[in-house]
């Protein structure tokens, strides 16, 4: 049987961003029937915080996510993997299956590439997954280091299909 | 009113070290970093005095230094405040208050931080984000400013960001204040 997942959500909040799509995936995890155990969110900008250490209330990202808001200025998601990665040291004496869901809007060109990142989670074992909240990658996503394994959101994506294809 | 201690306490101090806390003002002499300095150490030996309480420290200018995790050990925390100098040009007070929620956020005990600060903010995590995540994590985050008055708008600000965590922002204008303040915050009598 699978182990129950502990999930780490690491989201940007940038003006400009498709912020509503965001939203609805946090609103559809309660809903989406995997065995979540934990969840935990981060906030990235041009710095990062957690915004919710991890807790078996699954509704509580979309709360939290829904007070903050729009910010100008360009997103690094890696310094939001960085997070993640000091609340996946914390938290392992707790974690089971820990996952990282990286939410990234892709509105500006980040000055970290992305892969170092994903290769600092992966040195711990742990999956990481990308959604780029957009129809398809900007121009200048093939100099950033995107993953080749990524999936992008469409205003017809179902999220909860989105989140069962990701956490299956 | 103070805020009796009972239970067992982690409370990390968050001690702004740009460089206009270096400069003196009115009665913070030589500096408004000493003073503050002298007051998280009256205050923490208070503390300590009582079982199951710990004190830590984190320091900031443009960026947070997670500088002492909490401990019972006053000598220590008085060695490491003897340490600390102005270090730096900007200042991140909502990185320092994140800083300071990452070293509590797996205690066990009931979670305190206390900021001593001149304010004027002007970089990093905005401090109503950290404070949201304070509260979240259940740190009670006080904010004592010293030296001139901030700006209304700055003011409003930090009392809103310490309220929404259960603490508050009181000013300082001289060392007295600032000493009675914090024995204030931290629920100790001088």
């Amino acid at each position: 049987m699978k182990p129950d997942t502990d999930l780490i959500i690491v989201a940007d909040k940038p003006k400009g961003g498709r912020l509503e799509d965001a939203l609805e995936v946090l609103k559809t995890l309660p809903t989406v029937g995997f065995k979540v155990s934990s969840i935990a969110l981060i906030l990235y900008h041009e710095w990062s915080l957690p915004l919710l250490d991890p807790t078996p209330d699954l509704s509580a990202p979309a709360r939290v996510y829904e007070k903050v808001q729009p910010l100008p200025g360009r997103p690094e998601p890696v310094l939001g993997l960085r997070e993640a990665y000091y609340t996946l040291l914390d938290y392992q004496s707790e974690f089971v299956n820990p996952r990282v869901l990286l939410l990234w809007s892709a509105v500006a060109r980040p000055r970290i590439k992305l892969d170092l990142g994903f290769n600092l989670l992966e040195t711990l074992g742990v999956k990481v997954s990308l959604v780029v909240m957009r129809p398809s990658l900007p121009g200048w996503a093939r100099y950033v280091g995107v993953p080749e394994r990524h999936y992008t959101y469409r205003s017809t994506t179902s999220p909860l299909k989105l989140l069962h294809k990701i956490l299956a | 009113m103070s805020v009796p201690v009972k239970d067992p306490l982690d409370l990390v101090w968050i001690l702004d070290v740009s460089r206009s806390m270096g400069r003196s003002y009115e009665t913070f002499k030589p500096s408004k970093l000493s003073a503050a300095k002298e007051a998280i150490a009256y205050a923490s030996s208070r503390l300590l005095e009582r079982r199951g309480c710990r004190v830590g420290l984190v320091a900031f200018h443009g960026r947070a230094l997670p500088l002492l995790h909490p401990i019972d050990n006053f000598d220590v925390l008085l060695a490491t405040l003897s340490m600390i100098n102005y270090l730096g040009e900007g200042s991140a007070g909502g990185d320092a208050v994140v800083e300071a929620v990452r070293m509590l956020r797996v205690s066990g005990r009931m979670k305190r931080a206390v900021m001593l600060t001149d304010a004027g903010f002007n970089m990093g995590v905005p401090m109503q984000l950290a404070a949201l995540y304070a509260r979240n994590v259940g740190v009670r985050v006080d904010i004592v400013t010293l030296g001139a008055m901030p700006g209304e708008a700055v003011t409003k600000a930090l009392s809103e960001a310490a309220g929404s965590t259960g603490g508050k922002w009181v000013h300082a204008s001289t060392i007295d204040e600032l000493f009675k303040h914090v024995m204030e915050v931290v629920g100790v009598e001088a």
